[in-house]
């Protein structure tokens, strides 16, 4: 039967920040690869839009990928949106920063 | 008359509502096409005038978030998340280029997910109907279970039918604080309890694009609810196929056609090494038609098997001896319209209706749920379709009903009734 109502998200143990920002490279690397780009160098000041091209239906793409990895709840319109529109850019140590909240690591 | 038609989604939505347009057009509406900017040649080649509607359908259904859409369709609670904290903004924006799409006209056509056909016609006091491919939530029938949410193998009776349509109804409460918002600041609306929307969008009229010797019409739907045969979309130019494809097709037997459009599941290299496993398992060749999903795309690929980004069904199905596909309304009623024995792995939405459909009527195998694929049994079924004569047989005979209905006319035929405020004139 399907599951009405409840939560399919299984918590799993929480993950350190080392692992999140790990989980954050394997996914921006999926999503740069995806495009045939050579993914490298990405630090926590690279700029998500700016020097990586990753636009705002992409980065709901990779959310739902950490969503998946992690297995917890990510809020995406929290962190990407401020008074109605999507923010201009995001640096990959902010994405980091929120999704550690998030998991609460 | 002027007529829009708002179709929103991916190439299976959008392309028989196109269809239906170029119909319409025909028989004397002054038709405009409001979709996403992906769907704009297309629009622009039947010769329809085109709007655009806000987001772009393949950058959408091509990455993650278009399978957890799918996926999440099974869980209220997920269901309603993803929209409220992934989709809020788009959403919003979207309704608000439908409204626009929906100005100086005197007549809205629109596809029944985004919460917009209630809404339009209270604001705008025009006709607003529902065109849609396959069954939608609000409409509850007895017929079969809802395939959206249900497991693909309970066949419990009619009672049990009608319970999985109405505990379905709560997805449709998708984006209501976007809907609220939308009424207030863009229609000048109250907002209005979800229930009484709801009431409202069932007494539309809705016409439904596939046929009924595939589908019988559901038994509860209203008399305002209509099932007019399949909208199929011919080309208007003849496509040029790539040298390597057509020196494939020629070097060998006629190959099985393998397309899940967007449908990958989570992983598309697992899915494609399924595939290609069961491929070589079957001894068939192989022909992978990636979509927005990319199946085989990064893959290598052995000698049977050729990929292709995408190919026009209409011109590779007289050319395959079998297809395979994810079991969407578009990919099904093509199969069936050329006669090719086919079977669906259904990953989402209402894919296992159309698969089992398939089976039913004799023109293919049951569907495998893409949850329980393995390249065994892909590999069983693909013998399978592809050397019982049963199957051709079947196929071919729907194959021929089909060459008989016109979809497409019957719904102008309806919607002229509907549409037509003149009065019959009475012979004297």
């Amino acid at each position: 039967m399907a599951d009405w109502g409840r939560s399919t998200q299984r918590m799993k143990k929480a993950s350190t920040s080392e692992e999140i920002w790990g989980d954050i490279i394997a996914v921006i690397s999926e999503l740069l690869e995806e495009r045939g780009e050579v993914p490298g160098g990405i630090g926590p000041a690279t700029m998500l839009n700016a020097d990586l091209g990753i636009s705002s239906v992409e980065a709901i793409h990779m959310m739902i990928m950490l969503e998946d990895r992690l297995q917890v709840p990510l809020n995406f319109q929290e962190l990407a949106v401020r008074d109605g529109e999507y923010v201009q850019d995001l640096s990959a140590g902010e994405l980091h920063r929120f999704v550690a909240a998030s998991v609460g690591s | 008359m002027r007529a829009t038609v708002i179709a929103i989604g991916s190439r299976g939505d959008v392309q028989p509502l196109v269809s239906l347009a170029s119909g319409m057009s025909a028989a004397g509406f002054d038709i405009t096409v409001a979709t996403h900017a992906d769907f704009e040649t297309m629009v622009r080649e039947h010769g329809l005038k085109f709007r655009v509607i806000e987001g772009k359908s393949a950058d959408f259904y091509g990455g993650a978030a278009a399978n957890a859409l799918a996926e999440r369709l099974r869980n209220k609670k997920e269901f309603l998340r993803f929209f409220e904290q992934y989709m809020a903004l788009f959403l919003d924006r979207l309704l608000i280029s439908c409204w626009e799409a929906a100005q100086d006209t005197d007549a809205v056509l629109c596809w029944p997910w985004t919460r917009i056909a209630p809404s339009l016609a209270a604001r705008l006091k025009i006709p607003v109907i529902i065109v849609a491919v396959s069954p939608v939530l609000h409409l509850p029938t007895w017929s079969f279970a809802n395939p959206y949410q249900e497991p693909l193998d309970l066949d419990l009776g009619p009672l049990y039918n009608r319970i999985t349509w109405l505990r379905a109804t709560a997805f449709t409460k998708l984006g209501q604080v976007q809907v609220d918002k939308w009424r207030e600041r863009t229609l000048g609306l109250p907002a209005e309890p979800w229930r009484a929307e709801l009431r409202r969008l069932r007494r539309l009229p809705h016409l439904f694009g596939f046929s009924p010797s595939v589908l019988p019409r559901p038994v509860g739907w209203a008399e305002w609810i209509h099932v007019t045969g399949y909208w199929f979309l011919d080309r208007p130019v003849e496509w040029k196929p790539p040298a390597e494809l057509e020196a494939f097709l020629a070097a060998g037997p006629a190959p099985v056609g393998i397309g899940f459009s967007s449908s990958v599941g989570k992983s598309r290299a697992t899915t494609t090494k399924i595939t290609l496993d069961a491929l070589e398992r079957s001894g068939a060749r192989g022909i992978l038609i990636s979509g927005f999903g990319g199946l085989g795309k990064g893959a290598s690929l052995p000698e049977n098997v050729f990929a292709v980004r995408s190919v026009p069904y209409d011109w590779l199905l007289p050319r395959v001896a079998a297809m395979v596909h994810h079991g969407g309304a578009g990919s099904t009623s093509a199969a069936l319209r050329f006669g090719v024995p086919s079977f669906a792995i259904p990953f989402a939405y209402e894919q296992a209706l159309w698969g089992k459909r398939i089976a039913a009527i004799g023109a293919g195998v049951s569907p495998i749920p893409a949850k329980k694929l393995t390249a065994d049994k892909l590999a069983a079924s693909i013998r399978e379709v592809m050397s019982r004569d049963d199957l051709r047989r079947g196929a071919a005979r729907i194959a021929d009903t089909l060459r008989h209905e016109d979809g497409v006319s019957v719904a102008v035929n309806r919607l002229i009734r509907l549409l037509d405020p003149r009065p019959l004139a009475i012979a004297v």
